[in-house]
């Protein structure tokens, strides 16, 4: 894997850190909730399943199929792994450096 | 109310969601679809899930788009190749013939198209009409069309049109440019000022020629061609302004215009196209010889238009005795160029495709053949537990390969038939100058190539069953017959194909060798019109020719005049009948100098030529005329009567074929020009090529004020007139050729497969003491006995549609000769035994051992 690889992209850090805000896991409509809860953006649902696949890919998340104990349909279940959880420190670092400049008003957003 | 999230939203994600991932996707979303009712409602519910199919579709479409290249690139594109590798003369064969057929699609489609159909780069072209005069006669299909006279050219352009926003008349001409003591041959047009507006060209330097209340000014102004200012002048735009002397006359350049390479016809310079007051009298309506453009307005069409023109020429009629019954027509100007090409061009559109086609059921044949030698393979790759949509994606993924090299050779071959094809192509067809294949064309091309590929290869692997044996059960059979009369019907079409080019060579070649009745090697002509000045009586006239005449025999040059020369596109209608009960019919009518017929080498059969000084009203008719009106008997010293007039018959002239080689013998009458005359004729001169010096100057010595207008090589006429039917032959001939390499690799693909279903058995033969000689009689006869049904089947096909054919043709009947036929034979058994060649000898020198392994 390329050094350029190891970089997330905005919505791969979304999915993940939503992942990564329900704990132990979850499946796709659980993540969408949690990104519409967060941030108020209601992604599309099949748009986060192409990223975790994709993010599957690269071994930042694994995932499970997993049946509910009382019954009712299989679920995909998607959990961060530790690839995952560095990459994302990763890019936080990589912004922190990138927003540590005098020239850059860390205090508003305007 | 349903509580079902909408079918065709729930449709597309379905369609487009990955199988694996597709039931925790829709159930996600049903999930969250029936959490929006339960607390929405149903309306909001199903506005999101609209919004997320909505949503999903270009993330999902790039989803799969990814998984195709990461396909492309890993396993399955190696293992595509690798399979391809290890068969290199199947790839090669399937490659080839995608190329064949893209390349010819590309190259006669394409030349179709460029040539035929695209606009002309002028602006608003479709809006550009040329006008014609149309000859008298009830059927408005068979009236000939003819070019304008002066004086209606000059009515066109001063009538206040509704439909029509202006014309411009063009004639060609060949200046003399005197430059440092030399003299320099130039390519010339006379056009009316005002030509490049109506076209829609705007010089690129100076202005374009003065306009019509100057037009006594503009005599002497000159526009010079972009390309002729580049070579000539370095592109110095200094040079307007200055002067260059024509034929002796100063022409000062105001101007330089740019060039587009198909209409005008590229020349070098522009002069301006101006008559004199007599020449646009009643006299000259006769004189139909200068080309018109013109432009339909932009609220109209040209069917309108063309009415409009028609209806104002009709009136002319009314004042004008001798144009009773004329009328006039509008036509496309973009169509009108490529007229007489237009069968030719609608066979290359139509063979591009019927050759397309042709590939792509070679290609089918040879994947067939392929994949039922695979289909054990593909079986045990089944059993190991590949799925089926991965076989196909196999053989999806090889037929791209193949389509892709396929596509890269005919854009290479299609790139330089294109780019050399003003080598290849005949010389004068019309907009061929800037033909080339744009960027955009080639990716397009080369997809078409890489899709049809894939598809075709596809479709062959899908069909044949996979657990089949190759050589064994009733597909396989129906697989081998299908092949066969696939190959069949190939050459069939090629005998059809090489039996056309034979027609159309032995009809050029009948027409080349025809008898025109005159012959105009180193013969000149040119157009001259007589000042009004000199435009007082007949006498004055006929004294003026007859000056005209000395000063150039004195020059050493043998002269004549007519004013209605052959295959010269001239036409003057003359009625005639012998008994005054009789039928009026009609011919063509010629004023001639004495020295006419022997400048046209037009024998005089019997009686005797014009003698100078003859100023009865005596005629010369021809041949044809005399067999008409007086069969069996020798007309000399009989009476004709000509326009309500008796004429006596002092002599009877060969035949000429007045409009052109293929037409029926026109019936002539020549009248001398002692006895008749009128102020405009043609001259005809025998020379060398000083007479294009040599005629300007006899006219300004003996015709003050008098300009000789086009002066060309006669021999220019009868080229115009063979130009479309060597274009034609052309076009046939590469049409076959084409066809006889996709029979011949259909012929190759069929007889390899059946050589390979058979190895065992030829093992077994030559086991058995069988020669390879006998092995290699065998294959080649299977090969040559195919192409013999199909050459059996062109032939009836030939026959049973000779009379379309013939029309198409435009031959007066389709029939081969014995000659014809035996070539047609020889070159279909020709290219059948050069396609059998390589598997017979395959087959004869097949290994026992080998064989034995292989089945």
């Amino acid at each position: 894997m390329g050094e350029g690889r190891e970089y997330l992209g905005e919505f791969e850090q979304v999915v993940l850190l939503a992942l990564a805000r329900l704990g132990d896991g979850g499946y796709g409509a659980e993540i969408h909730a949690e990104i519409l809860d967060a941030t108020g953006r209601d992604v599309s649902i099949p748009a986060v399943y192409v990223t975790l696949k994709r993010l599957e890919g690269k071994a930042m998340v694994s995932s499970s199929i997993r049946r509910p104990a009382g019954g009712g349909r299989a679920l995909r279940v998607y959990t961060l792994e530790a690839a995952g959880s560095e990459a994302l420190h990763r890019s936080r670092e990589l912004f922190d450096r990138l927003w540590d400049s005098p020239h850059l008003d860390t205090g508003s957003a305007s | 109310m349903t509580r079902r999230p909408p079918g065709l939203a729930r449709r597309v994600v379905h369609l487009l969601v990955p199988e694996a991932d597709r039931t925790f996707v829709l159930g996600d979303l049903d999930e969250r679809f029936r959490e929006i009712l339960d607390s929405e409602g149903a309306t909001a519910a199903r506005r999101w899930y609209w919004r997320q199919a909505a949503l999903s579709v270009p993330t999902l479409l790039a989803s799969r788009a990814e998984g195709l290249v990461r396909g492309l690139g890993g396993g399955d594109l190696r293992r595509a190749v690798r399979v391809l590798l290890r068969r290199p003369q199947y790839s090669a064969g399937v490659a080839g013939t995608l190329a064949l057929g893209v390349a010819s699609a590309m190259v006669l489609g394409g030349l179709a198209w460029q040539v035929w159909l695209r606009p002309l780069p002028l602006p608003d072209s479709e809006r550009l009409v040329r006008v014609y005069e149309l000859e008298p006669g009830d059927a408005p299909g068979d009236r000939t069309r003819f070019p304008v006279s002066p004086p209606l050219l000059q009515e066109l352009r001063g009538h206040d049109w509704r439909h029509l926003t202006g014309f411009a008349g063009i004639l060609q001409s060949s200046p003399e440019w005197m430059v440092d003591g030399e003299v320099r041959h130039l390519r010339g047009a006379l056009v009316s000022p005002g030509f490049f507006d109506v076209l829609g060209i705007a010089p690129r330097h100076g202005r374009a020629l003065r306009r019509v209340r100057e037009e006594a000014e503009g005599a002497s102004e000159a526009v010079l061609s972009e390309e002729f200012w580049l070579r000539a002048f370095g592109g110095d735009p200094g040079v307007v302004g200055s002067t260059m002397d024509l034929g002796g006359v100063s022409h000062t350049i105001v101007g330089v215009v740019p060039q587009n390479g198909e209409y005008p016809e590229p020349v070098d310079l522009f002069t301006p196209l101006l008559w004199d007051p007599y020449q646009l009298a009643e006299g000259f309506r006769g004189a139909r010889y200068v080309g018109a453009v013109g432009r339909v307005a932009p609220s109209s069409s040209i069917d309108v238009a063309s009415s409009e023109l028609a209806a104002f020429t009709e009136a002319l009629g009314d004042a004008w005795p001798s144009h009773v019954g004329w009328s006039g027509e509008v036509v496309s100007l973009r169509a009108d160029l490529v007229r007489p090409y237009r069968a030719a061009l609608r066979l290359l559109l139509g063979a591009g495709l019927a050759f397309l086609a042709l590939s792509l059921v070679n290609v089918f044949g040879l994947s067939t053949a392929r994949a039922l030698e695979r289909s054990r393979e593909a079986a045990v790759r089944l059993a190991l537990g590949a799925s089926r949509a991965r076989l196909g994606r196999t053989a999806l993924l090889e037929g791209a390969a193949l389509g892709l090299v396929g596509g890269c050779v005919a854009l290479v071959v299609g790139h330089l038939a294109i780019a050399g094809s003003v080598r290849w192509l005949p010389e004068g067809m019309p907009r061929t100058t800037d033909l080339g294949l744009s960027a955009g064309e080639g990716v397009l091309w080369l997809g078409l190539s890489v899709l049809a590929g894939a598809l075709v290869v596809a479709l062959a692997r899908w069909l044949v069953p996979v657990a089949e044996a190759p050589t064994s059960g009733t597909r396989v059979s129906r697989t081998l017959v299908g092949g066969r009369a696939v190959v069949v019907g190939q050459f069939a079409l090629t005998t059809l194909l090489v039996g056309v080019g034979a027609l159309a060579w032995e009809r050029s070649a009948e027409l080349l060798d025809r008898d025109l009745g005159f012959v105009a090697d180193d013969v000149w002509t040119g157009l001259v019109a007589l000042p009004q000045t000199l435009d007082g009586g007949w006498e004055e006239r006929r004294d003026t020719w007859t000056a005209l005449l000395r000063d150039l025999e004195d020059r050493g040059y043998r002269a004549a005049i007519s004013t209605n020369p052959p295959m010269s596109g001239s036409n003057n209608r003359f009625d005639y009948r012998r008994f005054a009960e009789d039928e009026q019919k009609f011919g063509q009518y010629a004023i001639v100098s004495p020295g006419y017929f022997d400048v046209l080498g037009i024998r005089i059969e019997e009686g005797r030529p014009f003698r100078p000084g003859e100023s009865s009203p005596a005629v010369i008719i021809s041949r044809t005329l005399a067999d008409e009106v007086f069969p069996g008997e020798s007309p000399v010293g009989l009476t004709l009567s000509i326009l309500q007039e008796d004429r006596e018959i002092v002599g009877v002239a060969e035949s000429t074929a007045h409009f052109g080689p293929d037409a029926p013998p026109t019936p002539m009458m020549y009248v001398s020009y002692e006895a008749e005359n009128w102020a405009f004729t043609r001259l005809i001169v025998a020379g060398d090529e000083g007479v294009v010096r040599a005629i300007p100057a006899a006219v300004e010595a003996t015709i003050p004020g008098a300009r000789p207008i086009s002066v060309i090589p006669y021999g220019r006429h009868l080229s115009e007139w063979f130009r479309p039917l060597r274009i034609q032959l052309g076009i046939v001939g590469a049409l076959a050729l084409i066809g006889s390499l996709l029979a011949a690799l259909g012929l190759y693909s069929a007889i390899s497969f059946q050589v390979r279903g058979r190895l065992p058995e030829l093992g077994v033969r030559v086991a058995l003491g069988a020669t390879r000689a006998t092995i290699l009689t065998t294959v080649l006869w299977r090969g040559l006995i195919l192409a013999g049904v199909g050459l059996s089947l062109g032939m009836a096909l030939w026959w049973s549609g000779r009379d379309i054919l013939a029309e198409a043709l435009g031959a007066a009947e389709a029939g081969l000769s014995a000659t014809s036929i035996a070539f047609t034979a020889a070159a279909i058994l020709g290219v059948a035994l050069v396609a059998v060649a390589i598997p017979a000898r395959r087959a004869a020198s097949a290994d026992p051992l080998e064989t034995f392994r292989a089945g």
